[in-house]
């Protein structure tokens, strides 16, 4: 077994030094992120006084599916037919709410768990957005663990105007990992898109999904990263949206560790536990403007829940924001149809957060 | 030791022909009692009248193969053999299904008993002192014995070499050069076409270029690559693979 993963630390030593040619598994620091354009345009407004954008996590087209790392799942790839079902159900809510810009995260666009599907092009082709900009967090030709072959999937950001220019940037690495594993995991980042919103000049929608499984502090240094650049984008006079599913309670949270939703069975990981990360998100609450007032949070948790591993319990905790430099005129987490007027529980482990900006004064 | 079967297996189309410095993957058949083994490339052993041996004695294990070639044609301007092999990749599928690193497979895979045939028709032609052209053709035929579900493997290499299992029938067409550099120097160019006339993607082609050292007429080093362009369930793609291989020939 040892002889067996120093083969693969070597194997993989070699082969990351031939990339480009063979897994490629590996991005630039800084790229440009992959542009789409729906099949067929629909008409945007010239003119808007506020913007609705919806953050969602979509689980890669997997529904309420449970999957062979979550507790008691034990499924791998999904048919053509299961994809297009959850897909269509997101559609359908896309449609129903008509969301200006949509943030999405765990957006498969070529994988063999999802059947191959390009689940941005699925979307932007049967709604009205029109445009869209994806960056990969998990890319790679051949993953040689679990079957998965090949992925690629990640954070996408979708609109009704133009993306004049959308930029991929990288997080830093979890660096607790062995180099194999490190080379074939995820690899995070921030999708930076430039949209041009009516009434904006420069109108920057940034979009993220944070480590969830680290101990050696590679989340914090991520949070770090996404707030300098937010304000970087300040200091540049722009007016920005970003947000995502941050992985990250805020300061507040009533509970840190053994949730409802926790496996009492066997799974592949522990339970998550925050202990310790409760002020990690403070400079983000202290510098910007959060959709979820932290005094709100505090008095009561449960309304700003945006995640469950079991739908059976209801929504758990708190993991996807919204922030800006502009103002929010409303918004909240579309958890129901008693708040948010729609039942989201089947779409993804993750609830969709809703939030109107105020746009041309 | 999945990983290292695993591994072996990628390898497999890669070595499957690496006979650097060597006659395999031309038409010419080992003498009687000559034997022939790399790291990566088969076990050849010569037999009398024109037969020669072979199997991978690693991939074997999990993976029970046996090679037979045959040398129909020694005299005159072409030389021409045929190769024939039976397979039971069965167990070695199953254990490159699993949880984990090493998991080429899903671990809800059901993988039914397979044996498959693969078999090429070989044409040499020396052209000068040490060179020579060599085209082949070669069919792959298999058969599922019973209830079936595991995805294809989507591998540069190991798509066409197991599409047969699946889908019955994967052929090629192969052109391969030989011949002298300099000093003890050689080089091998070895072109294969394959289409897969059943398979959800239908056609590669591999182009592996080796360079191979052979000091003696017992050993040989090679090193190259294998430049694979060709056709996936999810759409086109290209890889280029290592290909290195320890040859000794008694």
């Amino acid at each position: 077994m040892i002889l067996a993963r120093l083969f693969i630390v070597a194997a993989a030593m070699l082969l990351s030094g031939c990339d480009a040619l063979m897994f490629r598994n590996g991005f630039d620091d800084v790229e440009p992120a992959v542009m789409y354009k729906a099949k067929t345009s629909t008409s945007a407004p010239d003119s808007i006084d506020d913007l609705l954008i919806i953050n969602h996590n979509i689980k890669y087209g997997g529904g309420r599916l449970l999957f062979f790392w979550e507790c008691g799942g034990d499924r791998y790839n999904m048919t053509e037919k299961e994809v297009k079902r959850h897909l269509d159900a997101v559609v359908e809510f896309i449609n129903e709410v008509e969301p200006d810009i949509l943030m999405l995260q765990e957006v498969d666009v070529l994988s063999l768990r999802s059947a191959y599907i390009d689940q941005v092009q699925y979307i932007l082709d049967r709604t009205h957005l029109n445009h869209g900009a994806y960056a990969s967090q998990h890319k790679s030709d051949y993953l040689p663990s679990d079957g998965m072959g090949k992925m690629d999937f990640g954070n996408a950001t979708l609109s009704r105007w133009p993306i004049s220019d959308a930029t991929r940037y990288s997080l830093p690495l979890v660096e607790e990992y062995p180099a194999y594993y490190q080379y074939f995991y995820l690899k995070r980042h921030i999708l930076d898109a430039t949209i041009s919103v009516p009434g904006t000049n420069t109108f920057h929608v940034v979009n993220t999904h944070l480590e969830a499984f680290s101990d050696d502090g590679t989340k914090r240094k991520q949070i770090d990263q996404f707030h300098e650049h937010l304000t970087k984008l300040e200091n540049k006079g722009a007016t920005w949206v970003a947000g995502g599913d941050l992985n990250s309670l805020p300061d507040g949270s009533e509970v840190l560790k053994e949730f409802d939703d926790e496996c009492s069975g066997e799974s592949r990981f522990e339970g998550d536990n925050y202990e310790g990360e409760q002020a990690w998100l403070d400079d983000l609450f202290a510098d910007f403007n959060s959709l979820m007032p932290l005094d709100e949070y505090k008095e009561d948790n449960s309304p700003w829940f945006s995640y469950t591993g079991d739908a059976s319990v209801g929504w758990t905790r708190t993991l996807d924001y919204l922030f800006t430099n502009g103002t929010w005129l409303e918004g909240e987490v579309m958890q129901s149809e008693e708040q948010g007027g729609y039942d989201t529980l089947p779409l993804s482990d993750h609830a969709p957060v809703r939030a109107v900006l105020e746009v041309g004064q | 030791m999945k990983t290292l079967l695993c591994t072996l297996a990628c390898c497999l189309g890669t070595v499957a022909h690496a006979g650097a410095g060597t006659s395999h993957g031309t038409a010419e058949v080992l003498d009687k009692g000559e034997l022939e083994v790399g790291l990566y490339a088969p076990l050849r052993f010569g037999m009398a009248n024109g037969f020669e041996l072979s199997i991978h004695p690693l991939v074997a294990i999990r993976s029970p193969h046996l090679a037979v070639k045959k040398a129909w044609v020694t005299d005159g301007e072409w030389q021409i053999s045929s190769r024939h092999s039976l397979l039971y990749p069965t167990p070695l599928l199953r254990t490159l299904s699993g949880e984990g690193t090493g998991g080429i497979i899903v671990a809800d895979a059901v993988i039914p008993a397979i044996l498959a045939t693969d078999n090429r028709v070989i044409l040499s032609h020396a052209l000068a002192e040490e060179s020579t052209l060599s085209l082949s053709a070669r069919m792959m035929l298999g058969a599922e014995l019973g209830e079936s579900s595991w995805p294809s493997i989507h591998m540069p290499l190991a798509y066409t070499r197991t599409a047969a299992y699946q889908d019955n029938v994967s052929t090629a067409v192969g052109v391969q050069l030989d011949g002298p550099l300099f000093s003890t120097f050689y080089y091998r160019l070895d072109f294969d076409g394959w289409f897969l006339p059943l398979s959800d993607a239908s056609w590669a082609t591999e182009l592996k270029s080796t360079l191979h050292w052979r000091p003696s007429d017992v050993f040989t080093m090679q090193a190259g690559a294998t430049t694979v362009v060709g056709a996936y369930p999810y759409g086109n793609n290209w890889h280029v693979l290592p290909a290195v291989d320890l040859i000794w020939r008694w």
